[in-house]
C-alpha cells in the first residue's frame, strides 16, 4: 500500500464513487465514430488481398498434393515413369497413318454379327453408321487399349496407390496452416460449427486434347451434362471478434447424370451415371454485422479426397464403355483424386436462438484440373454453383489462443 | 439523471458478452452503467470539462473496440477505469513534469498531510475543481498516486519520468491543494 496522507485519503473517498453526467450527445458521438471506423475497416484492397492469399494457398496446396503422384510412380518397381507413360499414351491416341489403316471398327466389320450386337447393346448398324460416320476413322480407345492393357493397369495401380496418401492428409494440412493468413494474435476467438445442405447446378465441359477428337467432344458436350448434384457439409470454423475466420470440414457431394440419345431409328438410349466426391474445404472468411444480419465473404480451396464414378459413356465409335471405378477391368476414364478446386461464397446468417444462426451461402466452385484421366483423349472441366442452406451453432463462449 | 441509478439485473459478464457480439443494446447498457463514474475519472485528469468529454469519448471507443481483451480477471469497472486513465495520459506532454510553480516553496510545510478543518464540508464538485486547477504534472501524479493507488515506480514506468520527479510532483501537488483549501477556509470564516 502507498503511504497515504489524510488529504489523499479524503480526496479518494469523496471522488472514488462520485458520478457526474456526461452530455447527452456523448453516446451518439461514440456510436457515430465507431460506425465510421467500421465502414473503413474493410479497406479497398481487402478483396484483392483475400483473393491473392487464396490463390497463393491454392497454388501451394495444388503443387504439394500433386507431388506424391510422381513419387509413387517412381517407387513402383518395373513401372514406367508417369511422364513417359503419358507420352506413350498421348502418342497412342493420336492416329498415325498406319493406325488409321489398321483400325478395326466393330460396326463396319461385324455388320452381321448379331450376337456381338446384342452383347454390346450397340444400336442398329445402319443407325450407328449415320451417327458415327465422321468418327469412324477414329481409334477406339477400348480396342486399342487391349494392346497396352498391362500399362493401363499400371496406371490404375498408381492411382490406387495414391489412396495411401489419405492417411497422411491431416498431418499435411497442419503443415499448410502456416501459409494461411491469421491477422490477430492472442485475441478472443469463437468456434462455430455449420451443418449445410445444398442443391447444386453443375456445368460440365469436355475439351478434346487433339483435333482428331473435336467432333467426339462436341457430340458428348451436346448430349451430356452433369445437371444435378446434392452436397452435405459439416464445417468447423474459428473466427475473431473482428469477423476474420478460418473454416474447414468435410463435404460429400453426389452428382447424377442422365442423358438420352435419340437414334435415327427413333429408339432412345438412356444412360445414368453417378459421381461421388469427398472434399475438405479450407476457407478464409471476413464477416460483418449489418443490423442482426451477418454478411460474409468466403474464399478458399477444396482438396479432393476421393472421386468415385459409376456408369458408362459412348466411345468415339458408339460402343458403350463402362467406367465404374469399383469394378475391375472398367475403363479408367477418370482420376481417383481431383486435386484442388477454388471456392467463393457469400455467407448470410441470422440469429434464430441461443448461439444458433440460420445460414444461407450461395457459392461457385471450379475444379482446377480436369477430372478425366491424364491419358484419356478428352479433358473434362467442371463448374459448380448452388446455395448451401443450414444451421450455424456457436460452441462455448469463446477462447484465447496461446 | 438519465444514465444513473439503472436498476438492472444484468451482470457485467452478460454485458461484455453482448458487446462481443457488437450488440448495441449491451454497449449502451455498459455506457449507462459506468459513464457517470468514468466521467469523474476523466474530469480529474483533464484541465476542463470539454477535454474530459473528449477523453471519455475516446476511452469508450477503445473499450468497445478492445472488449475482447477483457479477460475477466478483475472487475470490468477497474479495467475501464484503466483505459480512461491511459487515454488521458496519451496526450500528456513530458515537459509538464518539469514545470515549477513560483512561490509554492514558501508555503508552510509543517504538516503537509494535515487536513484543513473546512475539508469535510467541501463538495465533490469543488474538490474536482481544485484538482483541475493543478498544473498538468501535479494533477496527473496526484491522481495516479492518491486516488488510483499507483506506486511511484509504476508512475515512473507509465509516464517515463524519474521516480524522484514523481515524488516531488506529488509533494508539490499536496502543498498546492492545501494552500487552495486554506484560502477557501479563510473566505468561509
Amino acid at each position: 500500500m502507498n503511504p497515504k496522507s489524510p488529504l489523499d485519503e479524503l480526496f479518494r473517498r469523496k471522488l472514488a464513487n462520485f458520478e457526474m453526467l456526461p452530455p447527452d450527445t456523448l453516446w451518439e458521438n461514440i456510436q457515430l465514430e465507431r460506425s465510421k471506423q467500421q465502414k473503413t475497416a474493410l479497406k479497398w484492397w481487402s478483396p484483392w488481398a483475400i483473393s491473392a492469399a487464396v490463390l497463393l494457398t491454392s497454388a501451394l496446396l495444388y503443387q504439394q498434393f500433386n507431388k506424391p503422384l510422381d513419387a509413387i510412380n517412381r517407387d513402383i518397381p518395373n513401372s514406367k515413369s508417369n511422364l513417359s507413360y503419358l507420352e506413350n499414351q498421348h502418342q497412342h491416341h493420336l492416329p498415325s497413318k498406319e493406325s488409321i489403316n489398321k483400325i478395326i471398327i466393330p460396326i463396319s466389320r461385324k455388320k452381321n454379327d448379331k450376337k456381338r450386337m446384342n452383347q454390346t447393346s450397340v444400336p442398329q448398324t445402319s443407325a450407328m453408321e449415320e451417327i458415327f460416320t465422321p468418327l469412324q476413322i477414329m481409334p477406339d480407345p477400348v480396342q486399342e487399349t487391349s494392346e497396352i492393357k498391362t500399362e493401363v493397369k499400371s496406371s490404375f495401380s498408381s492411382f490406387s496407390a495414391l489412396s495411401g496418401i489419405h492417411i497422411t492428409l491431416p498431418h499435411e494440412l497442419s503443415l499448410y496452416s502456416e501459409y494461411l493468413p491469421v491477422p490477430f494474435k492472442k485475441k478472443l476467438w469463437f468456434a462455430k460449427i455449420d451443418f449445410l445442405l445444398s442443391q447444386d447446378v453443375i456445368h460440365n465441359t469436355l475439351i478434346s486434347k487433339s483435333a482428331t477428337f473435336e467432333e467426339y467432344a462436341a457430340l458428348r458436350n451436346k448430349h451430356e451434362d452433369l445437371n444435378r448434384s446434392n452436397s452435405f457439409m459439416i464445417r468447423m470454423g474459428i473466427s475473431t471478434i473482428k469477423g476474420w475466420g478460418l473454416r474447414s470440414g468435410i463435404q460429400y457431394s453426389r452428382m447424377r447424370q442422365t442423358f438420352s440419345r435419340q437414334m435415327p431409328d427413333a429408339s432412345n438410349t438412356i444412360t445414368r451415371n453417378t459421381f461421388e466426391t469427398i472434399d475438405i474445404p479450407l476457407i478464409l472468411t471476413k464477416e460483418q454485422m449489418v443490423g442482426k444480419l451477418r454478411i460474409g465473404l468466403s474464399a478458399g480451396t477444396y482438396l479432393n479426397m476421393t472421386f468415385n464414378q459409376k456408369g458408362s459413356f459412348y466411345s468415339p465409335t458408339g460402343s458403350l464403355i463402362e467406367f465404374t471405378s469399383s469394378k475391375p477391368g472398367s475403363y479408367p476414364a477418370f482420376k481417383n483424386r481431383l486435386g484442388a478446386s477454388l471456392y467463393n461464397g457469400l455467407t448470410l446468417s441470422y440469429p434464430i436462438g441461443n448461439s444458433l444462426e440460420f445460414m444461407a451461402e450461395p457459392y461457385i466452385r471450379t475444379r482446377i484440373p480436369s477430372i478425366s484421366a491424364d491419358d484419356y483423349v478428352l479433358d473434362q472441366k467442371i463448374w459448380y454453383g448452388g446455395i448451401f442452406i443450414g444451421i450455424r451453432k456457436q460452441i462455448g463462449k469463446g477462447f484465447y489462443l496461446p | 439523471m438519465r444514465y444513473l441509478n439503472i436498476a438492472s439485473p444484468v451482470e457485467d459478464y452478460e454485458l461484455v458478452r453482448g458487446c462481443l457480439r457488437e450488440d448495441r443494446k449491451y454497449q449502451e447498457a455498459i455506457f449507462q452503467r459506468y459513464a457517470g463514474k468514468l466521467m469523474v475519472v476523466s474530469l480529474r485528469y483533464a484541465r476542463h470539462r470539454m477535454e474530459a468529454e473528449d477523453i471519455l469519448q475516446d476511452a469508450f471507443i477503445r473499450i468497445f473496440d478492445h472488449i475482447d481483451q477483457f479477460q475477466g480477471k478483475g472487475s470490468l469497472e477497474g479495467w475501464m477505469r484503466r483505459i480512461v486513465v491511459n487515454t488521458a495520459l496519451k496526450n500528456i506532454d513530458k515537459k509538464s513534469f518539469s514545470s515549477e510553480i513560483i512561490g509554492l516553496d514558501n508555503t508552510p510545510e509543517d504538516n503537509p498531510g494535515a487536513l484543513p478543518s473546512v475539508f469535510p464540508q467541501l463538495h465533490e464538485e469543488e474538490l474536482l475543481q481544485l484538482i483541475q486547477q493543478l498544473p498538468d504534472g501535479y494533477r496527473i501524479v496526484f491522481n495516479m498516486y492518491a486516488i488510483e493507488g499507483y506506486s511511484h515506480a509504476e508512475i515512473s514506468d507509465l509516464l517515463g519520468i524519474q521516480e524522484s520527479t514523481s515524488r516531488s510532483q506529488l509533494v508539490k501537488a499536496r502543498k498546492m491543494l492545501q494552500t487552495q483549501i486554506l484560502k477557501i477556509q479563510k473566505v468561509a470564516v
